[in-house]
Formats: structure tokens, C-alpha cells, sequence
């Protein structure tokens, strides 16, 4: 047992208890004591990834959970290899910056203790989930994490549509978990074992339709965790959460669940690479990617944008994967999680300074009276919109390029103009936010410099979003890479890239930041979407309809089927049963209690007609 | 030696009287009196056939069960006494047809 490794996970669980059982004794500091815990879980998570790096740390078990055949008991299993601990430095590194700026955004909060329990108990549940050595358990955590960001998304349960995005998130996510629990039974059944490094070692044995049917229920949970095509729709309503939240669980962390649970289980998806599942998954990736792209273009609520933009960066994420390119797909899941916690934590800190008004058509000039938040929000788009030598820039190259060397040229043209419109939503953002006019009908004096504590994470954050791209550089042998290959196993991509697709692979960002400059930087009154785009943009900003269209094909029928079942089930059958029943009684009732007269005499002569009777048949029976 | 037929007769006569009172009475407390009697009839048809058991010398079953009759008339009395004058305190009568509504 690693000590290092146990605290990674044990000090935000003793947080999270602290917090959450005697936190409203020292309310005000309860921020102070959790944001301390992640530095140390940080700090051990640190000492964990050098130390492996010296000598690797054996997996070792916490305790024996429950025995399921003589051969085969699910344990507690850490699995500590060179995946699990990247994960885990992102997860506690990103987790303690947002603690950090999180104790200045719920400063106002009447009860922040349950936030910060909430919030550590969420890092409990992810590291675990990293950790996991096998599907059950990993399964448990994967639940966990989604539990936490229901609680999470409903923090501000008083309002309605937090309460509901959350029951929207959890009611969708259990959609895609049902293809996980499928997916562990039909491994369980061949290999009675959910040990993951087991089944990768066995998993040679399995037929191709057997290994397609697995790796698309797995997919399927992947659609619900990390937002993909045709289950997303839940990730933007989240954003109803307190903005930490979107910065820690639905950007940085929570959602690439499904990134790293594909990775983990990579010696499945790479037995083989052209079957139908891959297919699906690059498919799907794509669209997701261009999908969730086109819809930021028309959104006007900061958050929303920023949401549409992670399931965009998502769906290249699965691109990844769907060309098993997995270290790729990790790459940009860790210069994703900077650049987008830093985004959504500076979109936290202007929502903070506008007193909660999220509406960028209400903004404007903020960079006059916020300049060092600007900064940041600036290097923040820049790395997503894959301006060169940003982060964003090596982990999308790369991604790209992997999809054209893999030769899905499709895949790649829809990743392009994603990346176009990633550079123009990014921009549009900048400039709605920060340039222009003031358009808000208060007046901006109130409006100042974010404060310290919340400054310097951005800060930090935004260091990273700058320069986290060099360790996946140069690409295929870089630092990161070197580190991955230890774990994860990916067929090495043949070929290099012309000069000519190289610069197509990274001349949309750059477009997508000339056109919006080109639209946004010009006018003194932003134009909307719909002025640009013509009817395409109405669609933009209605996000293609899709919560019309499932709120029409499946909550709709849904309703009726539940109407169906209330009156046939409930109550023409249950109902009539037993109000006939009662009909009976009562019917029976009303007759036989003429018998009751409460005349002593007629109670009398019943009676002795009763004894005269039971007489008179002895009598003619005979004894 | 008087017949058993006789003692029978005496237990019939006296428990019809008992029974008649019952039926056609409406005086709670002359009711309860015609129990007695119905249970004191029963008492004198008990000892009739325990005296003719005894004259077949075999265990007499019939005197023992007398005494038992006597204990739950006692009982009976003083439960039924007792309703009585809950009901004439209640009431300010014993006539039982005014016992046909439900309420105190």
C-alpha cells in the first residue's frame, strides 16, 4: 500500500466528511479547510506520479468487497499505473485551483459548507474512479461522480430549472450507464472476472461481433458521461450549477470520464480497429464535434457557449478514440481541462463582477475595468480555438492529424470546420465580453478587478493553458507520450503530413479568429447570429431544435404511455377491481344492516328461532 | 323418592317462565330476574339428573356442575346489575326499547 497514493483520495474524503458533518460550526472558513485538503491531495498526488516515475507502485487492495464465484471476488483494487496517476495530478491539480477560486465566488453563500463537502466528495469519487482495478468498482465510482454532479448542478435547489437540469442530467446519464452495466455483465460472462488488466490479457480470446457489441455498450455509456451525440443535451442545462461546478465537473474533470474509461479498457477497442464500433465512435465524435460547434455560434449566455464548446472538445476527444489514438485523446483531455476550467473560472469571476447577469449581449468593455481577468479569458480562447503554440494548438493538431493519417478524410473535414467555428465562437465570446460598448442598462461603476483569491488560480491556470501543450510535443514522441506508452498500447501512426494538410490543420482556428474579428471587431453594436448566418443561424441559436425534438419523440410518447398506463392500469383495473369490490360490501352492508334494529325482542325471537332450528336438525338428523 | 320425570317438568315449567319474561317484558331489571330464573332452572334439571346418576351409583357429573352455575350467576349479576343502573342513571329508566339508540 502506497501512502501516497491512499492520502491522493483520503484527504478529500476526510474533507468532505469534515465539512459535511461539522462544517456549519465554522461556516465561513468551511472553503479554507477544503481548498487546504485539495493542496494536500494535490501534493500527494504529485508525490505519487514522481515516485512512479523513479519506481512504479504496485497495485495494491484496500479491502476484499464481495466474493462473486469461488474463483473471483471484487475487491477495493487501487491500480496504479502511469494513466491512473495522470489523471489523478489533473484531477487534484485542476480540483484545488477551482477549490481556491471557489472560496471567493460562494463568499456570499449562506451555507457554502455543503458546497465544499459536495465538491471534495466529488474529488473522492473521481480519483477512485481513476483508480478503479476493476469495472464493478470503477462502475460504483462512475456512479458517484454522477450522484455528486446532481447534487451539484441542484446546489441552488430553490430555483427551478437547477432542480430540473439536474434531474435532466442524472435521468440522461442513466441512459448510457445502462450500456456500461451491459457491457460489464457480457465481459463477466466470458471471462468471470472484472479485473480490467485480466480481461485486456484474455481478451484475444473473444469473437469480432462479441468485441463490437461490448465496445458500443461501453460507447453508449461514454455518449451519456461525456456528452456525445445523441446524449449531450444535459451537459449545456447543467451549466445551472454554480460556475466552479462547470469548471471542475462538466469541463474539466466529470465528463471526460467516458475519455479515460475508453482508454482504460483500450486493449478491448484496439483488438479490432475496423470494425463497425469504430466507426460509430469517429462518427459520432465528429458530429458531436461540429454539432456542439455550430450551436455555440448562436448562444449568448456566456456559460452556455462555453458548455457547447466543451461537448465540441469532446467530440474531438472521441475522434481520438475512434481512431484509437488514445494517448491523443488524453492529450487533449489534460490541455482541455486548463484551458477550460481557466475559461469557465474567468467566465465565473465576470459573472461575479456583473453580480450574476450571464448574458454577453449585456456586457462589453469589461476589459477596461477587469484587465488582468481579461487576460486570462483572452489566453483561455486562444488555446481553445488552437491558436499556435498553445495548448489547444499541439492536443487538436494532433488529433487532427491522427484522423487524416488514419485516412478518414471526412472525419477530418468535419473536425476542420469545427475548428473554424471554434475560432469564431471564441472570439465572438472575447469581444461580446470585453470590447465594444458598454451595453447594459446599469451602469458599469461597480464593476471592478476580480479579487485575489480568485485571481491567482486564473493566473496559474492560464500559465498552463499557454504552455501545457510542450509535453505532447514534438507529436508521438514527446514527454507525454514517452510517459502514456508505458500503460496504454496504440497501433504508431505511419506517414507523415504533407506541408499542405499540416496547414490545414491548423489554419481554421486561425480563420475562425479572423472571421469573428472580421464581424465582432468592426461595428460598435455586435450583429447577431442570425443577421450573419441567415436561417442557418436561427437553428444555431435554437440548438438545432434537439430538445424539441426529443421532448417530442421520447418525453411526449413517454407522457402518453404513463397517461395509457394511469387509465388502464390504474384505474380502469386497479381501481375498478376494487371499487367493485367495494360495491359489493357496501351493497351487503346496507341490506344486512336492517338486521341491527336495536329492538332487544327481535334480537330475542332471532335468536330462539336460531336455537329452535339448530334443534329441530339434531332432532331430525338424529345424533 | 320424587321421579326425575317430575324434577325435568319443574326445570321446563320454571325455564319457560324465565323465557316468557324475557320475551315479553320490558323492564331491564324484570328481564334480568327472568334470566336468573332460566339459569335456576337449568341449576334444578342439573341436580334432577345428578340425583339420578347417584341412584346408578356412578360418579355424579350433575351435582358438581350446580356450583359452577351458581359462580357464573353470581358473575353475571353483578355485571348485569351494574348495566342496569349505568342504564337507569344514563336514561332515567329501565325500559329496554329506549336502549335502540346508539348513544349515551
Amino acid at each position: 500500500m502506497n501512502l501516497a497514493v491512499v492520502f491522493t483520495f483520503l484527504l478529500p474524503l476526510c474533507g468532505a466528511l469534515i465539512n459535511g458533518f461539522l462544517g456549519q460550526w465554522f461556516r465561513k472558513d468551511s472553503g479554507t479547510v477544503a481548498g487546504t485538503i485539495m493542496f494536500g491531495s494535490f501534493m500527494c498526488a504529485l508525490i505519487a506520479f514522481f515516485q512512479n516515475q523513479a519506481s512504479p507502485i504496485p497495485s495494491f487492495t484496500l479491502w476484499h468487497w464481495f466474493p462473486i464465484s469461488d474463483t473471483y471476488t471484487a475487491d477495493m483494487r487501487i491500480l496504479v499505473d502511469h494513466l491512473s496517476l495522470t489523471m489523478a495530478v489533473m484531477v487534484t491539480g485542476v480540483g484545488f485551483l477551482i477549490h481556491v477560486f471557489a472560496v471567493g465566488y460562494m463568499d456570499h453563500e449562506a451555507a457554502p459548507e455543503r458546497f465544499f463537502c459536495y465538491l471534495n466528495f466529488f474529488v473522492v469519487n473521481m480519483l477512485l474512479l481513476v483508480f478503479s482495478d476493476n469495472l464493478v468498482m470503477m462502475f460504483v465510482f462512475w456512479e458517484g461522480v454522477g450522484l455528486m454532479s446532481y447534487l451539484l448542478i441542484g446546489f441552488w435547489y430553490y430555483k427551478p430549472e437547477a432542480a430540473s437540469a439536474g434531474k435532466k442530467a442524472f435521468v440522461m446519464n442513466r441512459v448510457g450507464d445502462t450500456g456500461f452495466v451491459l457491457a460489464i455483465f457480457w465481459l463477466f460472462y466470458y471471462f468471470h472476472t472484472f479485473n480490467i488488466l485480466e480481461i485486456a490479457g484474455k481478451v484475444k480470446e473473444l469473437p469480432e461481433s462479441v468485441v463490437t457489441g461490448i465496445t458500443l455498450l461501453l460507447f453508449l455509456a461514454v455518449t451519456g458521461k461525456s456528452a456525445q451525440l445523441p446524449l449531450f443535451t444535459w451537459l449545456p442545462d447543467a451549466m445551472e450549477g454554480p460556475t466552479p461546478v462547470s469548471a471542475l465537473i462538466h469541463a474539466a474533470t466529470m465528463v471526460t470520464a467516458g475519455i479515460y474509461m475508453v482508454t482504460r479498457n483500450h486493449a478491448l477497442f484496439n483488438l479490432y480497429p475496423n470494425d463497425p464500433a469504430h466507426m460509430v465512435i469517429l462518427t459520432v465524435g465528429a458530429l458531436t464535434a461540429l454539432v456542439a460547434a455550430a450551436i455555440a455560434l448562436g448562444q449568448n449566455d456566456i456559460k452556455k457557449v462555453l458548455a457547447y464548446s466543451t461537448v465540441s472538445q469532446l467530440g474531438f476527444m472521441v475522434m481520438a478514440l475512434g481512431v484509437g489514438c488514445y494517448i491523443q485523446a488524453v492529450f487533449h483531455l489534460l490541455t482541455h481541462a486548463c484551458f477550460k476550467a481557466l475559461l469557465f473560472l474567468t467566465a465565473g469571476a465576470v459573472i461575479y463582477g456583473m453580480h450574476h447577469e450571464q448574458d454577453m449581449t449585456k456586457m462589453g468593455g469589461l476589459a477596461k475595468r477587469m484587465p488582468m481577468t481579461a487576460a486570462c479569458f483572452i489566453i483561455g480562447c486562444l488555446a481553445l480555438a488552437g491558436f499556435p503554440l498553445t495548448a489547444g494548438y499541439f492536443s487538436k493538431d494532433a488529433i487532427l492529424s491522427a484522423v487524416l493519417l488514419k485516412d478518414h478524410p471526412y472525419a477530418w473535414a468535419a473536425g476542420l470546420l469545427a475548428a473554424v467555428f471554434t475560432g469564431f465562437y471564441s472570439t465572438r465570446a472575447v469581444w461580446l465580453t470585453f470590447f465594444g460598448e458598454w451595453r447594459s442598462s446599469h451602469a458599469p461603476d461597480h464593476i471592478h478587478e476580480t479579487p485575489r483569491v480568485m485571481l491567482m488560480p486564473l493566473m496559474i491556470l492560464a500559465v498552463l493553458a499557454l504552455g501545457a501543450g510542450f509535453a505532447g510535443w514534438p507529436e508521438g514522441s514527446g514527454m507525454l507520450y514517452k510517459y502514456l506508452e508505458v500503460t496504454v498500447k496504440q497501433p504508431e501512426l505511419k506517414g507523415h503530413l504533407s506541408m499542405a494538410n499540416w496547414l490545414a490543420t491548423i489554419l481554421p482556428g486561425l480563420i475562425g479568429i479572423a472571421l469573428g474579428l472580421f464581424f465582432y471587431a468592426r461595428g460598435k453594436s455586435p450583429a447577431p447570429v442570425v443577421a450573419l448566418f441567415g436561417p442557418i443561424g436561427n437553428w444555431f441559436v435554437q440548438k438545432l431544435y434537439l430538445d424539441e425534438i426529443y421532448e417530442f419523440l421520447i418525453v411526449e410518447p413517454t407522457k402518453i404511455f404513463a397517461q395509457a398506463c394511469y387509465y388502464i392500469g390504474d384505474k380502469a383495473m386497479i381501481d375498478g377491481f376494487l371499487h367493485s369490490w367495494y360495491n359489493v360490501c357496501a351493497f351487503g352492508g346496507s341490506r344486512m344492516r336492517r338486521l341491527h334494529s336495536g329492538h332487544l325482542h327481535a334480537t330475542l325471537a332471532s335468536f330462539l328461532a336460531g336455537v329452535v332450528a339448530l334443534f329441530a336438525y339434531i332432532l331430525v338428523r338424529g345424533y | 323418592m320424587i321421579p326425575v320425570s317430575h324434577v325435568f317438568l319443574l326445570a321446563g315449567v320454571i325455564f319457560s317462565i324465565g323465557m316468557l319474561g324475557l320475551f315479553i317484558r320490558r323492564n331491564l331489571l324484570v328481564i334480568f330476574m327472568s334470566i336468573e330464573l332460566m339459569f335456576n332452572a337449568a341449576n334444578i334439571a342439573f341436580v334432577g339428573a345428578g340425583n339420578m346418576q347417584a341412584n346408578l351409583a356412578v360418579v355424579s357429573d350433575g351435582f358438581a356442575s350446580v356450583p359452577f352455575v351458581m359462580a357464573v350467576a353470581a358473575a353475571e349479576a353483578a355485571v348485569g346489575l351494574a348495566l342496569v343502573v349505568a342504564m337507569y342513571r344514563a336514561t332515567g329508566d329501565t325500559d329496554v326499547e329506549l336502549l335502540r339508540r346508539m348513544k349515551g
